[in-house]
């Protein structure tokens, strides 16, 4: 397979970048790792003449540790989260979520933004970043937004980005103290069939918060607080709460059409998960 | 399209060409530079048999653009030949029966030349995880995994 034709540009600032996407409109992409879009243009799904190199620009690289959180520039690899030292001592899971991402390769030089903005429902990314309750902060009209990763993206394959807008970074804030941060994931063909992530804190061995996420099942990612229901719980009775609870979600959670995973074992997969996530979450912020 | 000027080291030779923008690295090496060692497969970036390293980074040539090696290292299988790390990974792989028609062979040798690089001495699961994304379709995994294990002097599969 080829490419089709397209003019590179490689313009040198975020600026420039957005003022030629919002000029060549339609016509153009915003072109990162490329690990998305070069396929589906090799493809034919996407058909861009112009490609606008954003690889260069150093106000989307970077990994800054700030006080209350992360900020990851939106032009960030997979691979530089995995193996940050900062990440891996402030946010273990994130570390740990960004090597289990495709392959070695794939990782090298695949960004969380391209991941966000191609807006696979199949994204590890996005379903953890909505656990940890993350702000994407994107250029959007010329000025400068946050969103959550829920807001942002819209449905599969589309984000609120229009032509010349782009994603700036994601903000994710410290893990509370007292919580603790799981994600897991199921993969039976390249992409994951299921993601779930889970946000738990405790207070005395208690259950104060609770957030679970669930995605690649569904058109978007799904977030739902289960502070109140799981307040005050731990050992059995949590347990017990936490099943019920996931069956319930798990029967009533939007399947996206035409996958491969029959409906019954996604739904499966997202309560077994999903009670194991929300477990182990409460393990760890107990310890 | 207007032509990019790339300006490389590939395997160690500095290059300086004139091309289309949408040129992709496989053909880039393969046509123009007659460097056949890196093999065309699945096309999508999931067998791995197309796999150079870009800067010490393992890519799939199927999917990166040439313009992207530009004031950039890359090396592929026929750069491996003759150092002393080829010369034990070929002789383990020949002890462990770990090639059969060898189609997957130079992807997997770069990726492992790459972990090489970065870890001393992996351990059995970060070897699985690095090769994950390396398919093959005849031994098996198993001798693969004994033969580079050796090479990267980890602890092998038994
Ligand atoms: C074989 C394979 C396996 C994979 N497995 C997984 C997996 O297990 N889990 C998972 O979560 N993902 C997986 N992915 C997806 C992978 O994470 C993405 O391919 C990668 O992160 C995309 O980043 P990129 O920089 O290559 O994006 P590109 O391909 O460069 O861009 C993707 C899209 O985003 C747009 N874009 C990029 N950056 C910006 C920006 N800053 N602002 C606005 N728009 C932008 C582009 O215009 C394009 O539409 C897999 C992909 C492949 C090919």
């Amino acid at each position: 397979m080829k490419l089709p034709q397209f003019e590179l540009h490689r313009p040198n600032s975020v600026d420039g970048a957005s003022q030629l996407l919002t000029e060549l409109g339609d016509d153009a992409s915003a072109y990162s790792g490329g690990t998305e879009l070069l396929l589906a243009m090799k493809l034919g799904l996407i058909k861009s003449r112009h490609l606008v190199d954003l690889k260069p620009l150093a106000e989307l690289r970077g990994i800054e540790l700030r006080p209350g959180g992360v900020w990851i520039g939106a032009g960030v690899t997979h691979r530089e989260i995995e193996s940050s030292p900062a990440i891996r001592a402030v946010l273990p899971p994130l570390a740990g979520m960004a090597s289990q991402i495709a392959n070695v390769r794939v990782r090298a030089i695949g960004t969380i933004g391209g991941n966000l903005c191609f807006a696979d429902p199949n994204s590890d990314p996005a379903t953890l970043l909505s656990a940890l309750g993350a702000r994407l902060r994107a250029r959007v009209n010329g000025e400068s937004v946050e969103f959550s990763p829920e807001e942002f993206i819209e449905g599969p394959y589309q984000t609120l980005l229009r032509p010349g807008d782009l994603l700036l970074g994601v903000w994710i804030p410290a893990l509370p103290a007292g919580s603790a941060a799981v994600h897991l994931r199921m993969k039976i063909h390249e992409r994951p069939s299921v993601t779930v992530a889970a946000l738990v804190g405790v207070t005395r061995g208690e259950v104060v918060a609770a957030r679970l996420a669930v995605g690649s099942v569904g058109p978007k990612v799904l977030q739902v607080e289960l502070g109140e229901e799981l307040r005050g719980l731990s050992g059995v009775g949590f347990s017990t709460r936490v099943r019920s609870l996931m069956a319930l979600l798990a029967g009533s959670i939007p399947l996206l059409p035409e996958r491969p995973e029959s409906p019954e074992y996604q739904r499966h997969l997202v309560r077994l998960l999903g009670a194991r996530a929300l477990e182990a979450g409460l393990e760890g912020a107990r310890n | 399209m207007s032509p990019v000027t790339v300006q490389a080291v590939v395997n160690g030779d500095q290059v300086k060409r004139s091309i289309p923008p949408n040129l992709l690295l496989i053909d880039f090496l393969r046509d123009e530079m007659g460097l056949t060692g890196t093999k065309q497969s699945c096309e999508v970036e999931v067998c791995g048999a197309c796999t150079v390293l870009v800067d010490d980074e393992p890519v799939s040539s199927c999917c990166y653009l040439a313009a992207d090696i530009d004031q950039r290292r890359v090396e592929t299988v026929e750069g491996l030949v003759g150092t002393p790390f080829h010369n034990r990974v070929v002789e383990a792989f020949l002890r462990h029966a770990a090639v059969q028609c060898g189609f997957c062979t130079p992807g997997l040798l770069l990726t492992a030349k790459a972990m090489a690089r970065r870890e001393a001495a992996p351990t059995e699961l970060e070897l699985r995880e690095a090769l994950a994304g390396n398919l093959c379709r005849c031994t098996g995994y198993h001798s693969v995994l004994q033969a580079l294990a050796e090479v990267l002097g980890s602890e092998g599969p038994a």
